[in-house]
């Protein structure tokens, strides 16, 4: 029955983390976003 | 007053895709740098890697964590059976789960590393600034040892991610004493300050003279906005009709800065000249323009019964 149990808290773990890769999908920061965010972190304090 | 200027060889300066590139973390006192070399400026230690390297390296884990921990799940699920069937269902639906996850994670990696970059971005900004800080520092001290060419080298690797008029103006001010040539890897936009100063006037002069193909839109404009001051210069006719002479080489410049080039068309080395008449002769748009009588006027006082201005020649030559 345990077995089970962990087979349960598995099988939830790997479709949280599947759900979690699809939704974050779409808020992937292009690489003109982190140029731009690199560069105000640098340059907004000097 | 005269000065001496050096005769140098510039390095080549290494362009990368994209700015943070060349920026690198220390793996041991967490310190970041822009410039080139194997050893840490802070703690000396040679373990430095890119930021791109780094946060692929964060999502590779964070991934490799999300596996082991599905496995040890699995384990536990295989030791706690106490039949054959619920081993045998347990290995599969362990094996089968963590499949999918590596290969969504496969998928992934490419994504999950900008992501990783974008939060070390956030979480390290003062850390990354501090850094470039110091780069900054230690250019200066490179200069003020003598060795201006690397100083300056330096501040131009800076300059790729640090945007001030402070470092714009360091750099211009080691700039003037060297000799400038053509073949050198030279900057003009980037240098662009916010205020006139005489230090980027005469070098947008110098390489209006030398590169002139350098000379555009922003160099114009800074000009432009700054006509009144640079006339007072002493060099100040020179640099203005040498960037005069280099908005000439494209029609587009021409057009959209008229007035500018209509005030030192006169002043134009003949050849400069001869191409902007030309220009304007061809382009029936400005046939009967204020430019188009300015320049004849020009010609009739200065190139009168000159053959090359006969107009049976047809397209521009002279770049």
């Amino acid at each position: 029955m345990f077995a089970y149990v962990c087979l349960a808290v598995l099988f939830l773990f790997v479709i949280i983390r599947l759900s979690m890769y699809a939704f974050k999908r779409k808020r992937v920061p292009t690489e003109d976003e982190l140029e731009k965010q690199l560069l105000s972190t640098i340059n907004q304090r000097s | 007053m005269t000065t001496t200027k050096k005769s140098i060889q510039l390095p080549v300066l290494h362009r990368t895709r994209r700015v943070y590139d060349p920026l690198r973390i220390c793996r041991k006192c967490r310190n970041f740098t822009i410039l080139p070399g194997d050893a840490c400026p802070d703690c000396g230690k040679q373990a430095l890697v890119p930021v791109m390297r780094q946060a692929s390296l964060r999502a590779k884990r964070k991934m490799l964590n999300e596996i082991l921990f599905a496995l040890l799940l699995t384990i536990i699920a295989v030791v706690v059976s106490k039949e054959m069937t619920e081993i045998i269902i347990s290995v599969i639906t362990g094996v089968v789960l963590i499949v999918a996850l590596i290969l969504v994670q496969r998928r992934m990696l490419s994504k999950e590393t900008l992501r990783q970059l974008a939060r070390l971005f956030k979480t390290e900004g003062k850390t990354i600034y501090e850094g470039t800080v110091r780069d900054q520092s230690t250019a200066v001290a490179v200069v003020r040892s003598g060795e201006d060419v690397e100083g300056y080298h330096m501040l131009r690797q800076a300059a790729v991610v640090v945007h001030n008029d402070r470092l714009r103006l360091a750099q211009l001010s080691l700039l003037q004493n060297f000799r400038l040539r053509s073949d050198m890897d030279l900057d003009l936009d980037s240098l662009i300050v916010h205020d006139f100063d005489p230090l980027l006037a005469e070098y947008i002069g110098e390489i209006a003279k030398i590169k002139r193909e350098m000379v555009k839109d922003r160099a114009i404009r800074y000009v432009i906005a700054h006509e009144p001051q640079i006339l007072k210069m002493e060099n100040g006719m020179n640099i203005l009709v040498s960037v005069t002479s280099s908005a000439v080489r494209m029609k587009r410049y021409v057009t959209m800065y008229p007035g500018f080039i209509r005030r030192y068309a006169r002043f134009l080395p003949k050849d400069r000249f001869l191409r902007l008449y030309r220009m304007i002769q061809n382009d029936p748009a400005q046939k009967d323009s204020t430019m188009a009588v300015d320049l004849e006027n020009i010609r009739q006082e200065l190139y009168k019964g000159d053959s090359d201005f006969e107009p049976a020649v047809t397209g521009i030559g002279i770049s």
